[in-house]
């Protein structure tokens, strides 16, 4: 009898558990990795099972953990965690057009989404995670040898940042049932911080060493992946106040550390 | 027990699971919240201060940021096995705190927050203040929780990430923060010339002298 | 806010000290020269904002005698225009066009560079000014998200005519995309007069579709590799500098052109069809040649070029790798009025027959982009649709047409599409969500719609009727106009 009730009570628990898609996770070779070969070539590391949204947080997710936590509320939240634009497109502390209601949030910052997540029981996915499952195309876990896939990732980056953006269920679906992990938005990820390009596109990974205390210049994997030299140049140039037109988020769980392989 | 209890009980139960919320973690000490303000005068919104979350210091002793808010800091975030950079960059601080007259030195913190909390223990901290003989009436040291260590590092600007089982990349950074917490200038690399730096804490000083209203 | 205004003077600190590490000294391979605190030193009196002009235009050329504060306000903006009749791109500029704005300072001069990403900007960017001595001429320092901005400051040692251009990774993209141009650095003693000085920069395009395919082409990066241009241009698009939008003077006047090269890849073979260059400023620096025809321009480099026009008439500006010029677009034109003067140019004085050997008749490509092809029968249509199928429909439906199971519908012997070809048009142009049922499966997917025009919609949907098994037919532009949202 307990046994039922409790299984009852687990099963309305993870019911209310927002839209996680499972990724089993695996071996593959980042643009730019934490450690390198002997020469200098990033190494290929294991990403962990772990679990990531299949929609990008929306307008209406956002206004329900507002409404919960009024310390993020626009007209009350700490400058210091947010930039003047924070919910600039929204009406007021609590309101916005009903049209945005299932269109992924915008300006918001990397604390505010962090806190998001935070709250909701889990947390952003880190760069590797991300990586990861943005390899996969409508079919393939790994799209890379895909040349039309690449180019379609290639044609969103060469278009400037619509303000109109899609509804999150009306987007790219790759072959994990992911949807918008190309082509809609940019996303906030745990570990930002780490990706330290000078932005300086020709020195090849830039670390400037009078700027950062590192062992060495780090090279980059595959210097035919271009839409990954971007996402990780527009990485670079982020702060964690940031909050930009076409920057949105989505969380995820699971363990983060990932386990490299000498070659 | 009775049919009826046992009904009354299976639907206790269930409205128990249905109305549960959607799960909240316990209060997680590296989410930034505006935590109720123990001062009379409210933090300044734009005070690094707004960070909750427990840190120890060198001496293990439980802390938290707001308590370095009442003085103006100089603040660095490093890790103590680091044998390049970081060696360097508490040099440039004790330089800055050499270069200050013994009046403003009185006034001022000097703070080194690592980045590497799992190796870095209080014990490990304290070590490393003793080596570079660190007047501990003016220096802290500091370890929290990752999480933590990224949300102060957002804050300042300050990138790190591991680069083997024991070493970093990080920003070469020194923040200076008035004593409301807010950061005002950096120092930006390794033996960088002083008197920019200094001539900022002298302003804050001096500013900080004035009585509340006429500050701007 | 306080807090924007706070991290702009931290942004200064930082770029600054930037600075500072630049200029610590000379590097390993670079000769040793003045240190930047003697150029830049006592000299500097008083600051004025950078006046910045769009090409053909240059900004008036330097009166004062002594070196100042510059400040430059430049903006960077990614917006879509044209860049030949029909065909739209999206360009990445400096300033709002391609090529971004013409910058004049004097050499000794202190720059205060304010570099501005708009908010509706996807990427980071940043600039590379060849004018800049320092880490990637400013590029570290200027790094900037969308919607922000970032300040840097160098001082103009060296004179002479610069590329400047973004350089955020992958380099060779932003630089394809529109993002160059021109930095003018006057010699102390200023440049000689002259009566008209004009701003002409080349630069290379690559799209996905051809020259003239109309519609909004995306970049080709595989193009940009293998270096095959589809438009080689003056001034950012087809006929900048040409017809009417060409550039004017009058006979006996002195002509300057600032001549910059964007690039991505094609040296340029500069030659003003009707005149020959009285002096070139070699590569854009104090060398000077003279009675020259034809000038190199390298990529990511420039050339000054004056000359006196004496007769009147339009005097063709040509890169003369010459398929370039008549076949991908590098024309451009001076238009020049006034008196004839027969002495120098008499035009033709006679015209008779000649009975010679042989000798075909030769006649002159005209210069007239083609137009993009339009299907003038069913066959056309099903022959225009191959290439679309093949680029937009095999990546989900496979190159039989036969779809996956359970995932994506087929389009052989498709009963949805072969009761209701307009159904298939409007997934095309609309997208389509949600449960369908194809050959008594049901489906439950995502089909995004699809950039094409109604032109291409009618074409891939005749080919996919008339192939795979279907019934055959045909759908027409107007048809496919009526189903689109």
């Amino acid at each position: 009898m307990r046994a039922w009730l409790w299984l009852l009570c687990l099963t309305g628990l993870a019911w209310s558990a927002p839209g996680l898609i499972e990724v089993k996770g695996g071996r593959f070779t980042p643009l730019y990795s934490l450690e390198q070969g002997p020469n200098q070539q990033p190494r290929s590391v294991v990403v962990k099972p772990f679990q990531i949204q299949s929609k990008a947080v929306t307008n209406q997710d956002y206004l329900e953990f507002v409404t919960e936590n009024p310390q993020w509320r626009r007209s009350r939240v700490a400058t210091v965690f947010v930039e003047s634009n924070y919910l600039k497109h929204w009406q007021s502390d609590l309101a916005f057009e009903p049209g945005l209601a299932h269109r992924p949030v915008v300006f918001v910052s990397w604390f505010a989404a962090r806190a998001y997540c935070q709250a909701r029981g889990l947390r952003l996915p880190t760069i590797l995670e991300w990586e990861f499952v943005g390899l996969a195309s409508e079919r393939h876990e790994d799209g890379q040898a895909d040349r039309d896939f690449q180019k379609r990732i290639l044609d969103w980056y060469s278009r400037p940042a619509r303000l109109d953006l899609p509804e999150v269920s009306d987007t790219f679906r790759n072959v994990y049932g992911v949807y918008g992990l190309h082509g809609v938005i940019w996303e906030w990820v745990d570990d930002f911080q780490s990706v330290m390009l000078s932005g300086e596109g020709r020195e090849g990974g830039g670390l400037d060493r009078a700027l950062y205390c590192a062992a060495g210049v780090s090279g980059s994997a595959n210097p035919q992946d271009y839409a990954g030299y971007m996402r990780y140049a527009f990485r670079s140039s982020l702060q964690g106040r940031y909050c930009l037109a076409n920057l949105g988020f989505r969380c995820a769980q699971g363990d983060p550390s990932t386990k490299g392989r000498r070659r | 027990m009775s049919k009826f209890a046992k009904f009354v009980l299976l639907g206790l139960a269930l409205a128990g699971c249905v109305s549960a919320p959607v799960p909240q973690p316990p209060q997680s000490p590296s989410s930034p919240r505006l935590t109720p303000s123990a001062t009379p005068i409210e933090l300044s919104r734009d005070s690094i201060y707004h960070l909750s979350g427990e840190w120890q210091d060198h001496n293990g002793k439980a802390t938290e940021l707001r308590r370095l808010r009442g003085r103006i800091r100089i603040l660095a975030m490093f890790y103590a096995s680091c044998k390049g950079a970081c060696p360097r960059l508490i040099q440039d601080m004790l330089v800055l705190e050499k270069g200050l007259s013994p009046v403003a030195r009185a006034r001022v913190g000097f703070v080194l927050v690592t980045i590497d909390p799992d190796v870095d223990s209080p014990a490990r901290l304290a070590q490393v203040a003793q080596e570079r003989g660190l007047d501990l009436q003016r220096w802290q040291l500091l370890r929290g929780d990752l999480p933590q260590v990224q949300d102060l590092g957002a804050l300042l600007g300050f990138r790190f990430r591991r680069t083997s089982a024991t070493d970093y990349a990080h920003s070469n950074l020194i923040s200076i923060l008035n004593s409301e917490g807010e950061l005002i200038h950096q120092q930006v690399g390794l033996g960088i010339d002083p008197a920019e730096s200094l001539a900022v804490v002298q302003g804050l000083l001096e500013k900080e002298e004035l009585p509340a209203c006429c500050r701007e | 806010m306080s807090q924007d205004r706070l991290l702009s003077p931290q942004w200064l600190s930082i770029a600054l000290g930037l600075l500072l590490i630049g200029c610590a000294g000379p590097k390993p391979g670079e000769t040793g020269t003045d240190t930047p605190a003697k150029a830049g030193s006592s000299a500097i009196q008083g600051e004025e904002v950078a006046v910045l002009t769009d090409a053909p235009n240059v900004p008036p050329p330097i009166e004062r005698k002594h070196a100042t504060k510059v400040i430059v306000n430049l903006e960077v903006k990614e917006a879509e225009a044209e860049l030949a009749d029909g065909v739209k791109y999206t360009f990445w500029t400096f300033g709002g066009k391609v090529p971004g704005k013409f910058i004049r300072i004097r050499e000794g001069d202190f720059v205060e560079f304010h570099l501005a990403n708009h908010p509706s900007s996807k990427m980071p960017h940043n600039i590379d000014l060849h004018a800049v001595t320092g880490p990637g001429g400013g590029a570290h320092a200027s790094f900037t998200a969308p919607g922000h901005e970032t300040t840097f400051s160098f001082a103009a040692i060296n004179p002479g005519l610069y590329v400047y251009h973004c350089a955020t990774a992958p380099v060779g993209m932003h630089i394809a995309n529109g993002m160059y141009g021109l930095i003018l650095v006057e010699p102390k003693e200023g440049l000689p007069k002259v009566d008209r000085e004009f701003y002409v920069m080349q630069s290379e395009f690559y799209t996905r579709g051809d020259y003239g395919r109309r519609g909004l082409q995306p970049f080709s990066m595989e193009k940009a590799i293998q270096e095959k241009a589809d438009y080689v241009v003056f001034n950012g698009s087809v006929g900048a500098m040409a017809g009417d939008n060409a550039v004017q003077a009058k006979v006996g006047e002195t002509v300057r052109l600032f001549v910059g090269n964007g690039g991505p890849n094609l040296v340029s073979s500069f030659h003003v069809i009707g005149e020959i260059f009285d002096t070139v400023y070699s590569e854009g620096g104090t060398t000077k040649n003279h009675h020259v025809q034809t000038t190199l321009v390298p990529a990511g480099g420039s050339a000054i070029t004056e000359f006196k026009v004496e007769v009147p008439g339009s005097l063709i500006l040509v890169d003369h790798s010459i398929f370039r010029a008549f076949n991908k677009g590098a024309i451009g034109m001076i238009k020049v009025e006034g008196e004839e003067n027969k002495d120098i140019y008499s035009g033709k004085l006679n015209d008779a027959v000649y009975h010679g050997e042989g000798g075909a008749i030769q006649s002159m490509p005209d210069g007239k982009a083609p137009t993009a092809p339009v299907a003038k029968s069913k066959e056309d249509r099903i022959r225009l649709g191959q290439a679309l199928f093949k680029q937009h429909c095999v990546a989900c439906h496979l190159d039989a047409g036969q779809g996956i199971p359970n995932v994506f519908p087929p389009l052989a012997k498709s009963d949805y599409l072969n009761a209701d070809p307009l159904r298939g048009a409007s997934a095309v142009v609309n997208g389509l969500s949600g449960k369908v049922t194809v050959n008594g499966a049901v489906y439950d997917s995502v089909m995004p719609k699809l950039q094409v025009s109604d032109e291409e919609a009618a074409n891939v949907i005749t080919y996919v009727l008339n192939n795979f098994g279907n019934k055959g037919g045909e759908v027409t532009p107007e048809q496919v106009k009526k189903v689109r949202k």
